[in-house]
């Protein structure tokens, strides 16, 4: 072999592969309610009393399937949060908010954004967003039957 | 090590796709069959394996997604992925964490959601080195046409042998009420089917199915407290070839499953295995594959399996059954796919195979392989304890 | 079941890849190990690894490194989590029959953008569109800690010192120099309240070890390092059910393995921890979870120094994960790093005299499932 020193190569390689997955009866009820009526169920179980949101078929704790659907608000309280400033492939453009809020009548907490208010500089959005803060969904106006039919829970102090 | 028996099994019907449940609701289905045969509850079970193979489902490692359904919340829970042979390695490694002492009650759960993608070629293809090969676009048809063309070239196999393959699976799958493909077929069918990739035709080739099962393995203390008629472990093996198709020997013969079967028959101390096994559940997405598969592991000698399936020595009724369930050819949730022949081997054993028991079936062989024609896993049970 | 103890250890150099096929650096490592036990393949009996398809852009990554690993013709599977999982089946396996086994995980963080590779752990209906991955999980994480603890971010930054003190004095880390408190303090936001020094490096290495049954280990070493307790447990996988400040499935799988070793107080027991740490702030978390301290008490053990190297319980010596995260290999290397301790063979950052040694590793989002592993020597 020769003694040069040759370069490495590099392979591009994209798994591109679109997928479509179910949501099942549990999750496409609770689509539906949020596509068409801006209502936000979450589903109690029998045996724990939980109310589960997101909700799902059946409680991993009391290994029981659920039954009743349970109207929560569209508001309630940030019970953690982080704010991304960092961009990454495919992810949404930063600066955005994760929180997991927990909405009045509901026993779990739901993954959104936090927004409506400026993120740009931390300092400023971690007092805006902080854990403890009450917050409100803002809806599309164009709705589909998914989790992002709320664009985000908005601080109820914010203008 | 200990002796282990499987107390339960249980499986969903399986469909192209599912869209009443999601991931972990399927999951959920697949255990509580399971629990249900078992009568158990979920608070016996001491530990959890759970396989599937990314990325069919288009969640990376949904196995976390999915902790809930298994029921494995606070519990011990480890994830197995091995390409075809996941769900029969999937049962090798509960098997495992029971032999060895650690755990005395132990589940193996598979889920696969082969309906999610639009593609699983597209996914399979992707298993190939992208440097070297991936851009001839070989998908698991390519191994299993291979393997066809050259097992016509050297034993002369043909397309009607191949064709009748397909019938008895088919004729098969129709008395399995869990089988994903139910219908009847003729070899004329078969042959007129569309050419997918030749030599193999649309009817020589698995469908891509949604669905789950589980299998309960028990220790033989506890096995005895809570089964009256449970299935008993006799041996196991997994061997792995070489990453490079070219590298194999001969691609008519299945060196590597000769070898892996070798282990398997010494461990479960069977000499004749046409004469002593009942019945095998073997992995055959592919008509073709079956033919090597039978010949690899000594069921009829090289290049005789055509002329015995033309016999219809492994018919229903024949010398051995093969695929009662009607095999992958009818059903391939592609990661649970190895558990649900050990489903159906145990199933036959302990006599509850309902419409489509083989009679008096005592030992029963589970098969799957993976990868380019690359890994095997094999299991023997059977209905006394060895 | 026979004892069953590490007889050999191989690792490849950490890096930040993109040269290297890693079907290499899995040979590379098993012949490292296998030197390192005086052993060759022939003498192997099982290959078990360990490795995420997803982050290598292949599926069935086995196919390509179990045969690199000396598994050719060979029994083998593979855990599709951290090498610390693979090592409780490979301890399972041999406790069912297997003689001498190769353990071998794959870390490869450089072919993938893998912040976007850990989004997609999260399924599709509830929780990806949001854009999680591990460190803005693990930003939550924090701050909900905080939020319980009144610990402080000072607080975390004195972790990513100490580790990356360590990182910079041993060979296997990517990040090689050492940073002042106000270093990290400075250190670009991440996701509020994780600066980027406060989450791991992403990094490429291929770990081995050997294990043996008791009966072959001591013929083959002079020194076996014992698996004398192990345990392993999951949490579920709803954040919004979990509660965040807490690390439930550690603290689980530590309870099994410190009932399996017999250990009633870990800090007096044991004198090395090696914890693969999500962020800097799991690692203060961790010394609540594996009971250094009691719940609250992390803090308050970071600022005594007692965790330092040359403190009463050492934690990551190597430099753990803020130092070098090759993802899938991560908690593996903390049992390769203990077990030079307890050999007396890790160089600049040795820990003297060290008898028995912990290592843990946590996966998936807020450290859902987790691996505790108890180290002896006789
Ligand atoms: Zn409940």
């Amino acid at each position: 072999m020769a003694e040069k020193k040759e370069e490495f190569i590099k392979v591009k390689a994209n798994w591109n592969i679109p997928y479509t997955h179910s949501a099942g009866k549990c999750a496409s009820h609770f689509f539906q309610e949020m596509k068409e009526k801006k209502r936000i169920f979450g589903i109690r179980c029998p045996k724990c009393q939980r109310v589960m949101l997101p909700p799902r078929s059946f409680c991993e704790r009391c290994f029981v399937e659920t039954t009743d659907w349970v109207p929560v608000k569209d508001e309630g309280v940030v019970d953690s949060v982080s704010i991304n400033y960092m961009e990454y492939t495919g992810m949404p453009k930063p600066p955005y908010a994760i929180a997991f809020i927990k909405l009045d009548g509901s026993d779990s907490r739901l993954m959104h954004f936090v927004g409506g208010v400026d993120l740009s500089d931390w300092k400023k959005a971690k007092e805006l967003v902080k854990i403890g803060t009450r917050v409100k969904a803002v809806w599309k106006e164009e709705r589909e039957g998914r989790m992002t039919d709320i664009m985000y829970f908005k601080p109820i102090s914010a203008k | 090590m200990r002796r282990v028996a499987i107390i339960g099994v249980g499986q969903t019907k399986f469909r192209t796709r599912r869209d009443d449940a999601t991931h972990e609701e399927l999951t959920f289905e697949g255990v509580s069959r399971a629990l249900e045969d078992a009568a158990l509850s979920i608070s016996q079970i001491e530990s959890f394996v759970y396989g599937t193979m990314d990325p069919f489902d288009g969640v990376n490692s949904p196995d976390k997604w999915c902790v809930g359904g298994a029921g494995a919340v606070g519990k011990p829970y480890i994830k197995i992925s091995t390409g075809g042979t996941t769900g029969l390695t999937t049962g090798i490694a509960a098997y495992h964490q029971v032999a060895s002492g650690a755990f005395d009650i132990a589940m193996a759960v598979c889920t696969q959601r082969v309906g999610v993608g639009d593609d699983a070629q597209s996914i399979l293809n992707t298993c190939v080195c992208p440097i070297y090969e991936r851009d001839a676009g070989a998908g698991a048809i390519t191994v299993g046409a291979q393997q066809a063309s050259r097992h016509m070239f050297k034993y002369g196999s043909t397309d009607y042998q191949r064709a009748l393959v397909s019938v008895d699976a088919h004729k098969n799958a129709l008395n399995n009420p869990y089988a994903h493909i139910q219908v009847d077929v003729t070899p004329e069918d078969v042959m007129n089917s569309r050419m997918i990739e030749w030599p193999l035709r649309l009817l020589e080739c698995c469908p891509r199915s949604d669905g789950a099962c589980a299998v309960i393995f028990a220790s033989e203390e506890q096995a005895k407290k809570l089964c009256p008629k449970p299935a008993w472990v006799w041996g196991e093996a997994s061997i792995i070839d070489s990453y490079w198709w070219g590298e194999r020997p001969d691609l008519a013969d299945w060196d590597i499953l000769s070898l892996a079967g070798r282990r398997l028959f010494k461990m479960a101390g069977i000499e004749n295995p046409i004469k002593e096994i009942d019945v095998a559940e073997l992995y055959a997405p592919f008509t073709s594959q079956t033919l090597l598969e039978l010949e690899a592991l000594g069921f009829c000698g090289k290049g005789e399996s055509g002329p015995q399936i033309e016999k219809g020595v492994f018919k229903m009724d024949g010398e051995m059954a093969v695929n009662p369930s009607g095999g992958v050819l009818c059903t391939n949730p592609i990661g649970a796919t190895g558990l649900v022949r050990l489903v159906e081997a145990c199933l036959q054993v302990t006599g509850k195979a309902e419409k489509r028991q083989v009679p008096d079936a005592e030992v029963a062989l589970a098969h799957a392989w993976g990868g380019t024609m690359q890994l095997h896993a094999l299991m023997i049970v059977g209905k006394h304890k060895r | 079941m026979e004892r069953i103890g590490i007889v050999g250890v191989g690792m490849t150099p950490i890096s930040s890849g993109k040269k290297e096929v890693f079907y290499d650096a899995s040979f590379e490592a098993a012949r490292r190990t296998l030197a390192d036990a005086r052993l060759d393949q022939g003498a192997l009996d099982q290959v078990v690894t360990a490795g995420y398809d997803l982050a290598c852009g292949r599926t069935i990554t086995n196919m390509y490194t179990t045969p690199a690993a000396g598994g050719y013709m060979k029994d083998e599977t593979r855990i599709s989590d951290d090498g610390m999982f693979a090592l409780a089946q490979a301890w399972m396996r041999i406790g069912a029959g297997f003689g001498i086994t190769m353990c071998l995980a794959y870390g490869i963080s450089s072919e993938a953008p893998m912040p976007l590779i850990s989004n997609l752990m999260f399924e599709p209906l509830f929780h990806r569109p949001f854009g999680p991955y591990s460190g803005n999980i693990a930003a939550l994480q924090a701050s909900a800690y905080c939020a319980e603890s009144k610990a402080k971010p000072e607080d975390a930054a004195l972790v990513v010192v100490k580790n990356l003190k360590q990182g910079s004095k041993n060979p296997r880390s990517r990040r090689v120099k050492p940073v002042t408190q106000k270093q990290v303090e400075k250190s670009p936001m991440a996701a509020w309240p994780l600066r980027e020094l406060d989450l791991p490096s992403y990094s490429d290495g291929t770990v081995g070890l050997i294990l043996a049954p008791e009966h072959e280990a001591k013929r083959i070493s002079s020194c076996p390092i014992w698996i004398e307790g192990i345990g392993w447990s999951i949490d579920s996988y709803y954040l919004g059910e979990r509660n965040l400040a807490e690390l439930k499935s550690l603290s689980e799988a530590a309870r099994r393995a410190y009932l399996m070793a017999g250990i009633k107080d870990p800090a007096r027991e044991i004198q090395v921890f090696e914890v693969a740490e999500q962020s800097s702030y799991y690692e203060i978390m961790a010394y609540e979870a594996l009971g250094l301290i009691s719940p609250g008490g992390g803090a308050k053990l970071i600022r005594s120094g007692a965790t330092e190297l040359s403190g009463r319980i050492p934690v990551n010596p190597s430099g753990g994960a803020i130092s070098a995260d090759p993802v899938a290999a991560t908690g593996l290397f903390r049992v390769a790093e203990a077990v030079l301790q307890l050999q007396g063979r890790a160089g600049k950052v040795q820990v003297q005299g060290a008898k028995r040694a912990l290592a843990s590793v946590s996966s998936g989002p807020a450290g859902q499932a987790s691996c505790v592993v108890v180290l002896r020597r006789d």
